[in-house]
């Protein structure tokens, strides 16, 4: 009976859609879709129309001067080839994926355990806040040179080894350590748009609950387990979501510290930047447009499946 | 009396936050040390005489002022774009109310979770057959058109917050919805806008990915892909490449002095989005 109900609901609320109004709301509706007139102008000229077309161009074989020619699922087949020209795909996904998968847990923690000791009203927060904020706010190419400054044969980093009587590698030129440089690159870069975000997150809990907790008698750890972490999920669950389809889109970096070559040996390149190339070095627009798709498919069912398990442990609490 | 926990968190905060700052410092100073004095490889941040000439050369040597005028260009006149057709599209997403606003908001939000990266290659085809690569044009136009999905939703929150009294006032004195956005919400909104025009400018200076396809020719660059370019050309020379960072790194520095106050209202806004 109730599933009966629910349509007939459904399908009234589709009628309502054109049904007709007073004269002031029918006013005001114009007056809506005039207001957004330019983002429903930007979303199909820039988002709908190039995600429809490059999934037809997915289907075609071109490179700009003769025809596009359809070739059917000839693009997908040589994805899955993965002798062919599907291996360096998988390559860039495998070395999206890893680089992804450890610098964003890395970044929340590292990024939440930041934003817990800025909560503690010290002062001169504003003055630390900063300072952690400051490698966001400028992270692009002139970061990335500044890295292989830093990551370089006779970097920062590898002089501090040497104190301690290690040798470090030539990181971004060497293929066991190149993921691990841009990693490192990627943690001190977003570490800090995540804390203030979580600091934020921070703030809006009520005092009050914590020292109720704490007069009940529950240690440190009990009250973050229980109240702040439960009360912080909603932030971490933002934090989380933006940091994985950063990191998957992730480009700026690959390029800078491989010159754009995706090297050495194809280890640090990246799906973007292999699209990228597909596109002004290979004129491939075909199977790029089939990588392009493929990860959107990866992002969008990356990020449903976030939303479904997020019913499980994050609290929202209206 | 201080408690020992206290001492601990300030330690904490104190070498965290040094550690974070150190890589700029050792950047100024290593971009002011002669060659010789880099390849000694010694511990010093600051070098023993500051060679300012390393900046002059950088500026000889690659058309950096060109570039640094392209990038402004885009930045502000991006940013300007973003922040007004955001403004003008949140106005109908928070004061307006129709069928179907929901959905298009939905559209808005679904913005967010498609990756520019995935989109480049339709849209690199079109603008070169419509001849415009080297033109500002395919980088500023989306701008222009919807601001922004991030722009729109931290906008149309704060529109949100506003007292609806006077919109309803100007309504009944007969002001249309026009006159009611430009004249009493845009003025309202200044703090917000001021949120969204230094987070976009940011953003734009930053760009890569665009500026890369569209603005190829080194006349047309901005100053981040210069600089890219400078990391293969002065590979061992370092000098020159941390003084052309320096040089793409010093307006975010300025702004990010100017406007810290904006900015940590911005990210407080943006942080507690429900």
């Amino acid at each position: 009976m109730q599933r009966v109900d629910e349509g007939a609901g459904r399908l009234s609320r589709f009628r309502s859609l054109f049904a007709p109004l007073p004269v002031l709301q029918r006013v005001e509706e114009r007056w809506f879709w005039f207001f957004i007139a330019p983002f429903l102008a930007g979303f199909l000229l820039f988002a709908f129309a190039p995600l429809i077309a490059s999934f037809a161009l997915s289907f075609m074989e071109w490179n700009l001067r003769g025809t596009p020619a359809l070739v059917g699922f000839d693009n997908y087949a040589d994805l899955a080839d993965l002798d062919g020209k599907g291996k360096i795909v998988l390559k860039a996904f495998s070395n999206t994926v890893m680089i992804t998968v450890i610098a964003v847990p890395i970044q929340l923690v590292i990024g939440l355990t930041f934003a817990m000791l800025l909560n503690q009203k010290v002062k001169g927060m504003a003055l630390f806040r900063m300072a952690f904020y400051l490698p966001t706010v400028v992270a692009g190419v002139a970061t990335a040179a500044l890295w292989r400054w830093i990551l370089g044969s006779e970097g920062l980093v590898n002089k501090a080894l040497e104190v301690v009587g290690v040798a470090g590698p030539a990181w971004f030129n060497e293929p066991e350590s190149v993921r691990w440089g841009i990693i490192f690159m990627l943690i001190w870069a977003g570490t800090g748009g995540m804390t203030l975000i979580f600091l934020a997150g921070l703030q809006q809990i009520s005092k009050d609950i914590l020292e109720a907790c704490e007069c009940d008698g529950a240690g440190r750890f009990r009250r973050f387990f229980s109240i702040t972490l439960p009360l912080l999920s909603p932030t971490l669950f933002f934090n989380l979501v933006i940091g994985l389809i950063g990191g998957l889109s992730l480009f700026t970096e690959t390029y800078v510290v491989s010159s754009g070559g995706g090297g050495p040996a194809n280890e640090s390149m990246s799906v973007a930047l292999l699209i990228y190339r597909l596109l002004i070095r290979n004129l491939d627009f075909g199977f790029g447009s089939a990588v392009a798709w493929l990860l959107t498919a990866v992002v969008v069912l990356l990020t449903i499946v976030n939303f479904r398990l997020s019913k499980r442990w994050v609290f929202y609490d209206n | 009396m201080i408690s020992p926990r206290r001492v601990a968190v300030y330690a904490a905060l104190t070498l965290f936050s040094l550690l974070f700052l150190l890589p700029f410092v050792w950047q100024l100073g290593t971009s002011l040390k002669t060659p010789a004095e880099i390849a000694t490889g010694t511990f010093n941040l600051f070098p023993a005489e500051p060679q300012w000439e390393n900046y002059a050369e950088v500026f000889r040597r690659a058309p950096i002022a060109t570039w640094f005028f392209n990038s402004a260009f885009i930045a502000i006149v991006g940013t300007l774009g973003a922040t007004l057709t955001s403004a003008f599209c949140a106005y109908g997403f928070a004061v307006l109310h129709a069928r179907g606003s929901r959905l298009a908001f939905g559209m808005v939000l679904l913005t967010i979770l498609v990756p520019y990266q995935v989109l480049i290659i339709p849209e690199y085809i079109v603008w070169a057959k419509l001849g415009l690569i080297n033109t500002p044009l395919p980088i500023l136009l989306p701008w222009f058109l919807g601001g922004g999905a991030f722009n729109i939703f931290l906008l149309r929150q704060f529109m949100l917050g506003l007292p609806r009294d006077m919109v309803d006032a100007a309504r009944v004195d007969g002001a249309n919805e026009l006159h009611i956005f430009v004249r009493i919400i845009l003025p309202m909104c200044a703090p917000a806008l001021a949120i969204v025009a230094v987070f976009h400018f940011i953003y734009m200076w930053n760009d890569f990915l665009r500026p890369l396809l569209y603005l190829p020719d080194p006349s047309a660059m901005t100053l981040p892909v210069g600089l890219s370019g400078f990391v293969n050309k002065f590979a061992r020379q370092w000098h020159l490449l941390l003084a052309g960072s320096v040089i793409a790194l010093a307006p975010l520095l300025v702004i990010f002095a100017l406007a810290q106050r904006v900015i940590a209202r911005g990210i407080s806004i943006a942080g507690v989005r429900r």
